[in-house]
């Protein structure tokens, strides 16, 4: 076998995807969207939409067996755009594969350069928690920056930059900082086994053994959405978050922001002690699998699980983040 | 099999839905039916899209396919009508647009020569063992394509993994064919001598087993 064959054995690797109608569409709906305004006018524009009205039907049946035989094959079709989930529903979507393609994605990730900080905006949810705008956190965007460690976060409040933004508030009563804290401190020692991890984790919980759970997966979702660890340290949290047991694979995940994800979804029933009815879940970008939200919420049984009745409890959706040179430097 | 061993694909002759004609007949009717381009997209998209997920995984594969097509439709006044297959033109401009992301593929080729897990192909298997997979071979291998000059590895990578012959990567890089040969040729010796340090049974064992 010479360098070139080896080659070929990389490349044969990759499924082949078929084209489906989706694809067929979105490609279409790009081409009108940056070509027929300027060229063809409105009448060309419908006569894009007309043209297609035809072929689309034997069309669809021909690739839609496509896309079947592939999935029997055993690949994955992940190659379908925006938010549509529904490829992942007809693969069964695993906690597992997504914690395989979120890993993935994060190996792809740079680690910041020394003296990097992280830009980032973002905006919360939680019906208790006091927001930077003094109001209880419903939806405000705060833009920080931070110390990939955490160590040092500004904030852009009243258009200053400012250590915090509870400076006006009376301190609150003196807390014991979160698992998250100890955890990163010690994430030169952390098990390399994502199983490990989870135990480890699990450790720092309280409660029913599924209740332990729920905040393991909290506490992973915090780690995610605060500290910027190595890309194989990052890749391990997304394992971990796949081996926790109850773990599911949420295709209709929406984060606090509204917008459409994919989620590792963990109900933690109701059991004496514990939170009632209480839910977590870590939701990432359904195509670039990076991370996008943590949401925690209370839920009353046989309500719709994305209710606005549901209180929200410390919820936070990433809008954007980057490396950058320093606080107040937008990326 | 090597690269000058690779036969030439001629261009698909589809006739059923797919559309009907070779790639320049498509392409000269989207000049009257702007959409009949999708026939384009359809036939070549898969290919395209395999070759790019190859070399900068699934996230970023369907943004940039889909600006391939958009960037052959708005340029095909370019195309010339005498090659039936658009696939060198196609290639090259995806090829270009990658180049864009040239320090997202080397981060890829080395955290595959780092961990030994290929991040192109995890997302496309259920299996955590199965990710580990990697032998030294492709290790090195990996190590070796992230030091490679850049048009080394494009003209390198349009044949292992686009399926071009060396005329068809002269055609898609717009440099002459000899050029191409010298580019191949460098590259698959740096290659070979990264190969060199691994144990040739890690070879054989990859024949055996990949």
């Amino acid at each position: 076998m010479d360098e070139l064959e080896l080659l070929t054995r990389m490349r044969a690797e990759v499924p082949q995807a078929e084209v489906s109608p989706q694809d067929v569409d979105h490609f279409l709906t790009a081409l009108q969207d940056r070509f027929v305004p300027r060229r063809y006018g409105r009448i060309g524009r419908l006569r894009l939409a007309r043209a297609w009205n035809g072929p689309r039907l034997s069309l669809r049946v021909t690739l839609t067996a496509g896309v079947a035989a592939s999935v029997a094959a055993g690949a994955t079709i992940a190659l379908t755009s925006g938010h549509q989930a529904a490829p992942a529903e007809r693969t069964g979507l695993t906690a597992e594969v997504l914690g395989n393609r979120a890993a993935a994605a994060a190996l792809a990730t740079p680690a910041p350069r020394p003296g990097q900080w992280v830009y980032r905006q973002s905006t919360c949810q939680d019906f208790m928690l006091i927001g930077p705008n003094g109001v209880p956190c419903d939806g405000p965007t705060e833009q920080t920056w931070s110390t990939p460690d955490a160590s040092k976060v500004i904030y852009l409040y009243g258009g200053q930059l400012v250590t915090s933004p509870f400076r006006h508030l009376p301190p609150p009563p003196p807390e014991p900082p979160p698992p998250s804290v100890a955890i990163y401190r010690a994430r030169a020692t952390l098990p390399r086994d994502p199983r490990a991890l989870v135990v480890y984790i699990n450790r720092y919980g309280s409660g029913s053994q599924a209740s332990r759970d729920a905040e393991t997966l909290s506490t992973i979702g915090d780690l995610l959405a605060n500290y910027v660890d190595t890309p194989a340290l990052t890749a391990e949290l997304y394992h971990a978050l796949a081996d926790i047991p109850g773990v599911r694979a949420d295709v209709n995940a929406v984060d606090v922001a509204g917008r459409h994800g994919t989620g590792f979804f963990l109900q933690a029933p109701r059991t004496g002690g514990d939170l009632t009815n209480s839910a977590v879940e870590v939701i990432v970008n359904p195509r670039t699998y990076q991370f996008m939200g943590l949401k925690q919420w209370n839920w009353t049984v046989g309500s719709p699980m994305n209710s606005k009745n549901n209180s929200s409890l410390n919820s936070t959706a990433l809008l954007r983040e980057a490396f950058v040179s320093g606080p107040g430097v937008q990326p | 099999m090597t690269a000058e061993g690779r036969a030439a694909t001629g261009p698909p002759q589809v006739t059923d839905g797919a559309g009907t004609g070779d790639d320049a007949a498509v392409i000269a009717r989207s000049w009257d039916e702007p959409d009949y381009f999708a026939v384009l997209f359809r036939r070549h998209a898969p290919d395209i899209r395999r070759y790019v997920t190859r070399r900068l995984g699934v996230g970023a594969a369907e943004d940039l396919v889909a600006e391939t097509f958009l960037l052959a439709f708005q340029q095909r006044d370019r195309y010339d009508p005498d090659r039936p297959d658009a696939r060198p033109w196609l290639y090259g401009i995806a090829t270009h647009l990658i180049g864009r992301h040239r320090r997202s593929e080397v981060r890829l080729y080395r955290a595959l020569a780092r961990t030994g897990l290929d991040p192109v192909l995890a997302p496309f298997t259920d299996q955590v063992d199965a990710r580990v997979s990697a032998t030294g071979a492709r290790r090195q291998l990996a190590t070796a394509l992230a030091g490679l000059p850049a048009p080394h590895r494009d003209a390198l990578l349009l044949v292992a993994w686009g399926d071009l012959t060396y005329e068809q990567v002269a055609s898609a890089l717009g440099v002459p064919v000899g050029t191409v040969r010298s580019r191949v040729s460098r590259a698959r010796s740096k290659l070979r001598q990264a190969l060199g340090s691994t144990d040739p049974s890690a070879l054989q064992e990859e024949a055996d087993h990949g």
